[in-house]
């Protein structure tokens, strides 16, 4: 009894590890065609897509672009700084 | 300038710019490869193959944001509340990125070189196109931390009407000022330009 629900915490507690999101902010530089494009030709989002979460960002002040492991949504900030975007990583649940 | 369109021949966006116009992006652009040079290279490691290592991989980063807001913007913090997460990241890929930023940059003054031979024209292969719109982007965050632009409302105003932080400011440093602002208008207009031919 004991056993399986450690193993089952174990489990949950992974689940958790992996979410980790990449969050873009706004900035009063970039254009918001620039953001767009940026959008659909790195996440290869449609446009539909792409102009919804760029008008997130734009009227939120940040939009989440990205769920996964955490390596990964260091992988796709380090891409948006080359772009000159301000984007972030942090936990799913923060 | 006549702004880019795509040269259906080879896939390569063309534009034309004036001399004053290729002289200006020529200057930001060093600008911004001189600003992120000293980040860029490796450290002065004497080990020759060490430095070669440190090079290749990219390590060795700060271990916070860099004091001149411009630099800070251009290489910012990965990690909005974990400044632990944060230097490890830096440490880890801010060479590499100042790097890439240089070597855009310096893609961008060698189409310029080109252009300046032949009347003007500036013409774009695809990965010339994407050094382009990361440059612009740099150079126009760039003026934008030196105008002090730093909300959607500032973006709206002109150069003149931002909050000045330096009391000494006459009009020189106003004019200097209103001139920024236009060419940082007209450098999101080339941007604009290529997004469009991009289609």
């Amino acid at each position: 009894m004991t056993q399986t629900i450690e193993s089952t915490e174990i489990r949950e507690e992974t689940v958790l590890d992996s979410a980790w999101i990449t969050l873009v902010w706004n900035d009063p530089v970039n254009l918001m065609s620039y953001v767009s494009y940026v959008f659909r030709s790195y996440f290869g989002f449609s446009r539909e897509e792409a102009d919804k979460r760029m008008l997130q960002v734009h009227n939120d002040g940040r939009a989440v672009v990205a769920t996964g492991a955490r390596e990964e949504m260091e992988r796709h900030v380090e891409a948006m700084h080359d772009f000159g975007l301000w984007a972030t990583v942090q936990k799913a649940d923060a | 300038m006549i702004p880019f369109a795509r040269d259906l021949d080879d896939e390569s966006l063309v534009a034309s710019l004036t001399q004053p116009e290729l002289s200006l992006i020529h200057t930001l652009a060093a600008q911004v490869a001189d600003m992120l040079g000293d980040l860029a290279r490796s450290p002065s490691i004497t080990d020759p193959d060490a430095a070669a290592l440190y090079e290749a991989v990219g390590i060795g980063g700060s271990a916070a944001l860099h004091s001149d807001p411009a630099i800070a913007r251009l290489l910012p913090d990965a990690y909005a509340d974990d400044a632990d997460a944060s230097r490890d990241f830096r440490g880890l890929t801010e060479r590499s990125l100042a790097a890439r930023k240089v070597a855009n940059a310096r893609v961008v003054i060698d189409s310029l070189d080109v252009a300046d031979e032949t009347s003007g024209e500036v013409r774009l292969a695809p990965a010339q196109v994407q050094s382009w719109l990361r440059t612009l982007a740099d150079i126009r965050l760039t003026i934008a931390v030196r105008l002090g632009i730093e909300t959607d409302d500032d973006a709206e105003l002109k150069g003149y009407e931002l909050e000045d932080d330096d009391q000494t400011a006459d009009d020189q440093t106003d004019d200097d000022k209103l001139m920024m602002r236009d060419v940082y208008d007209w450098l999101g207009w080339v941007t604009e330009s290529l997004l469009e031919a991009l289609e």
